[in-house]
């Protein structure tokens, strides 16, 4: 899997931090040269220095092989036009931004940019997970906190384990299937003996360093 | 069904509206000027040296507005819904770019009354193609020098 990252501030930078620790192939776009250079000290060679509305050096990044594209910049336009030209110029569709100002969400989705998060809403969740840090806490954080992952998984016929009983099916260490939702939407608990069948979303428990081999294996 | 803006057809002027200042501007002040009954710039008027604006300060039709941080409240202050034409001709490309697919895409003026300048002449060959009106000036001189060739 290849990322491309425009913009390597604070959230273009976790994003390739993380995917990098999952052995992911990550570039980042970042106009200051400054920027170019801290990153490059922490990470690796991954960055290009430049503009990430320039066609052309999307092109010598290696838009053509993306499997993902993330804008994360402070600026509306370039993130719009970074995204709609990968969109549909380079025909990418994993095609990812976020959206600085509330006001520009409609354009965004007018042109079929629709993948987007608000700066406003990560940071009213934010405040919530702030909020309820002593009383309750998001299932997923407090499984993260502790080296643990919480995976959803569409299965689709392609799918190692579809059709396959639980009992059948050999997981990382640490893994295991913790709910099934059916295409009915009513989820259940699956017992060894409950099937995997294509358009069935699982929900697996699995150890952080593992969310690669738990992939490989279905 | 999106309902198309209309020129102005009780007198045949445009209403104009233009994002950024700079020689551009003027140049289409200049072609547009009889022809249009407003033309309102939204720019940063901190940049304008007074001298500048003072030539247009004499005409009644042209008006300043100061550009903010939101291109959409921008738009508004400076009537876009009544607007026969739209040029986005800052420096910024994708500001042009996004400018005017708000213009097309939020306010539904028509893609042939929304033009835009692109520096970057890539950029200005995928929107093209894209049916978006842009305006490269490499591109142009390039047209011309191939068409003043053909003729000779």
């Amino acid at each position: 899997m290849y990322t491309i990252i425009l913009g390597g501030g604070k959230i273009g930078y976790s994003i390739s931090k993380w995917l990098l620790s999952l052995k992911y192939e990550v570039t980042i776009i970042e106009k200051s040269e400054y920027k170019c250079k801290q990153i490059e000290n922490d990470l690796g060679n991954i960055v290009i220095n430049g503009d990430g509305t320039n066609p052309k050096l999307l092109e010598s990044s290696g838009i053509s092989r993306a499997t993902n594209f993330i804008s994360t910049t402070t600026n509306d336009p370039v993130n719009f036009v970074a995204c709609q030209i990968t969109k549909d110029h380079f025909n990418l569709k994993n095609v990812f931004t976020t959206i600085n100002k509330n006001e520009n969400i409609e354009l965004f989705k007018s042109v079929g940019i629709n993948n987007f998060l608000t700066i406003d809403k990560i940071i009213a969740d934010q405040m919530k997970n702030l909020l309820y840090a002593n009383k309750i806490s998001p299932a997923s954080t407090l499984f993260s906190e502790m080296g643990n992952l919480l995976l959803s998984v569409n299965i689709t016929a392609e799918n190692y384990i579809s059709n396959k009983k639980i009992s059948e099916i050999d997981l990382p260490n640490e893994s295991f299937i913790s709910l099934i939702i059916p295409v009915s939407g009513i989820p259940f608990i699956p017992t060894p003996e409950s099937i995997i069948e294509p358009g069935h979303k699982i929900i697996f428990v699995t150890k952080t360093n593992q969310e690669q081999a738990l992939l490989n294996s279905i | 069904m999106i309902e198309e803006k209309q020129l102005n057809s009780d007198n045949k002027k445009f209403r104009i509206i233009i994002l950024g200042f700079n020689n551009l501007t003027t140049a289409i002040i200049r072609k547009f000027i009889e022809k249009s009954s407003s033309i309102s710039i939204i720019c940063n008027l901190q940049k304008i040296t007074e001298s500048n604006m003072k030539h247009f300060l004499k005409e009644d039709k042209i008006k300043f507005n100061q550009k903010s941080d939101s291109l959409i409240t921008d738009l508004e202050n400076a009537n876009i819904q009544d607007t026969d034409l739209f040029f986005s001709v800052t420096k910024n490309d994708p500001v042009n770019l996004m400018a005017v697919q708000i213009v097309q895409n939020i306010f539904h003026l028509s893609k042939d009354k929304s033009i835009c300048v692109l520096n970057n002449e890539n950029l200005a060959t995928i929107y093209s193609s894209m049916e978006l009106q842009c305006i490269n000036t490499s591109n142009l001189i390039t047209d011309q020098i191939l068409n003043t060739l053909d003729r000779q």
